[in-house]
């Protein structure tokens, strides 16, 4: 090419030295330019390193509304999607998710899986790992047990149901008393019962009148009995101050007792065995022969003439 | 001279021996005798039961019995305890006494193993007034030929008063064959307690008789002041009476026993109501003393 242009003898109107090259290297440059934005932006990177697959086992009561490619979620992130979702011979139900592998050491063999709804009770449904602190997973079969997240409409439901069961009876108990405060009062109104005639009748008033009445006719007749017992009172004095002229001659007194009574016990005692002693000889002397008497055995038993049938 | 001197004093050694020998009576009876209070108690025990003062007496033996256990006397307990039983049999006490027999003889065997002739005579007296007249027989069967007279004769009258009143007439001709084998003459006692049984064994048969000897043997009973064995031959008087149709006397018979078993219960204050009684309520009044409250057959 560069011997045919030497050889023309006509000079181009416009003069471009080296165009094919010059066009030739802004397409390579810009190839490379493109490779590296290529390998900049990870997508070989994404292709070279494939997901991980992870099984998990649906709840038996159904999917909970989630469909394939349908979204995965670790710890708050988006981790994955729902590649399918199958139904095994035995009837139950499997989802194959497709994992980023970053979060693969998230996930261990207790790690479990829980059905959610985007909105708490509405949206789209997703499926979120829980992040597991056991051994580790073998992604060659990895398999978690899903279940469908507490539904908080039915908590509410049961806790409705139950503030219900406890508040009507005392709401039928509340109405049973008025019913019977009502009647009471009623009563009470048309003055039946002893506070109804407390209320409407004027004979207890009356009957209190007449008690009254008496009572000042009692106390005017205890008056003279009053007079009398202060008199009696005033002889009291006059007793309790003779009394008191003898008090000092009291300790005297008990001192002379305690004297006397201090010695019989012990006079007791000497009277009791002088009396056995005095027995003793009385037996003894029964016994002797000088004064006609026989030895006569004394015995401790009772006689047998005094077992009686 | 000399082999008189020598004899002399042979014979005074072998007097002194056989002294020492007759009074053979064990070293530990002595010395409880000798107790002062022991022997107080004993002998206040005796006096409060012959002038009937019975709860006194109770006392008194209990007293002893207590001290008995002090001294760790087998002789002591069983004395005192013998004592106490037969008071309270005599206070119509029969389940105390059973008591109070169980306890002595627990206690004298634990310290001595020897036969207690008077504690099983309690005994037989006890279960028959209580009812239980087959046990009754076989303990007073047991004392029937025990050396004591007193003891043989007393549980000669408890096996026949037993048998009659079970129905037993064999066992009743057997007790009345041991009264009979004592050596005659017969004290009042024996002869009282023989018409009784030969009484309760012809009262069937021969009441006519029956009712002399029930007769002859309440007033042996009451000449020699056992006014319980009394008040037994005056209910079987009238019992007697009765069956011979002879309803005046029955109830005579049955106020004359009422009456005194009134004064027995201490119950001297219904002595004027007794007049306004039926012979039926009487009788009810007489047996309390005597018997248990299963009517006699």
């Amino acid at each position: 090419m560069f011997q045919f242009r030497l050889k023309q003898k006509v000079k181009p109107l416009i003069d471009l030295r080296y165009v094919d090259e010059w066009v030739g290297f802004l397409v390579f440059l810009s190839i490379v330019i493109c490779v590296c934005a290529i390998i900049e932006a990870g997508v070989l990177r994404d292709w070279l390193t494939p997901p991980a697959r992870l099984r998990v086992i649906l709840p038996s009561s159904g999917v909970g509304g989630l469909t394939v490619g349908g979204d995965v979620q670790l710890m708050g992130a988006h981790a994955g999607n729902i590649r399918y979702i199958k139904l095994n011979p035995t009837g139950n139900m499997y989802a194959i998710v497709d994992l980023d592998p970053q979060a693969k050491p998230f996930i261990r063999r207790d790690s479990t899986a829980l059905i959610r709804r985007q909105f708490v009770v509405a949206g789209a449904s997703y499926l979120e790992l829980i992040r597991g602190h056991g051994k580790p997973m073998d992604w060659s079969y990895a398999v978690i047990t899903a279940k469908q997240a507490p539904d908080p409409t039915k908590q509410i439901v049961a806790t409705l149901e139950s503030i219900k069961s406890e508040v009507i009876p005392v709401l039928v108990s509340a109405r049973h008393m008025m019913a019977q405060l009502d009647s009471t009062i009623t009563n009470v109104h048309e003055g039946k019962g002893t506070v109804g005639q407390l209320l409407t009748s004027d004979k207890l008033i009356h009957q209190a009148e007449q008690v009254m009445v008496s009572l000042n006719d009692v106390i005017n007749r205890i008056k003279p009995i009053e007079e009398q017992v202060s008199g009696v009172m005033k002889n009291v004095e006059a007793v309790s101050g003779d009394v008191k002229k003898a008090t000092p001659r009291l300790p005297k007194i008990a001192h002379n007792v305690e004297v006397s009574t201090g010695d019989l016990p012990a006079l007791l005692t000497q009277a009791q065995v002088s009396l056995y002693e005095l027995q003793k000889l009385v037996i003894q002397l029964r016994g002797m022969w000088l004064l006609g008497g026989h030895k006569s055995i004394q015995h401790e038993r009772l006689d047998p003439v005094e077992v009686q049938p | 001279m000399r082999t008189t001197f020598f004899s002399t004093h042979c014979s005074i050694v072998v007097v002194f021996l056989l002294l020492s020998a007759c009074s053979g009576e064990k070293r530990e009876n002595l010395m409880l005798r000798e107790s002062p209070m022991w022997s107080q108690f004993i002998t206040a025990g005796h006096d409060s039961f012959m002038l009937g003062r019975y709860a006194t007496a109770q006392t008194q033996y209990r007293k002893a019995f207590d001290l008995a256990f002090l001294h760790d006397s087998a002789y002591g307990l069983e004395e005192a305890g013998y004592n106490l039983a037969v008071t309270q049999l005599t206070e119509n006490q029969p389940q105390k006494a059973l008591e109070t027999v169980q306890v002595t003889r627990k206690a004298v065997l634990l310290r001595e193993n020897k036969p207690l002739p008077y504690l099983l005579l309690v005994e037989a007296a006890v279960y028959d007034r209580l009812g239980r007249y087959e046990k009754a027989e076989y303990l007073a069967q047991e004392l029937l030929d025990v050396p004591n007279t007193e003891i043989a004769a007393r549980a000669a009258l408890i096996l026949g008063v037993a048998a009659d009143r079970r129905g037993d007439y064999f066992l009743l001709e057997k007790a009345i064959a041991r009264l009979e084998r004592f050596k005659k003459p017969l004290s009042l006692t024996h002869l009282a307690d023989l018409d009784e049984l030969q009484a309760r064994s012809l009262r069937k048969n021969n009441p006519a008789q029956a009712i002399i000897l029930a007769d002859q043997s309440a007033k042996i009973r009451q000449k020699i002041g056992a006014y319980h064995d009394m008040l037994r031959a005056l209910i079987l008087e009238a019992r007697i009476a009765e069956t011979m149709g002879l309803q005046n006397k029955a109830r005579g018979l049955w106020m004359r026993a009422a009456q005194s078993a009134s004064v027995m219960l201490g119950k001297a204050d219904t002595l004027s109501k007794l007049d306004t009684m039926n012979t039926a309520t009487l009788a009810q009044l007489a047996l309390s003393v005597t018997e248990s409250t299963e009517s006699e057959k």
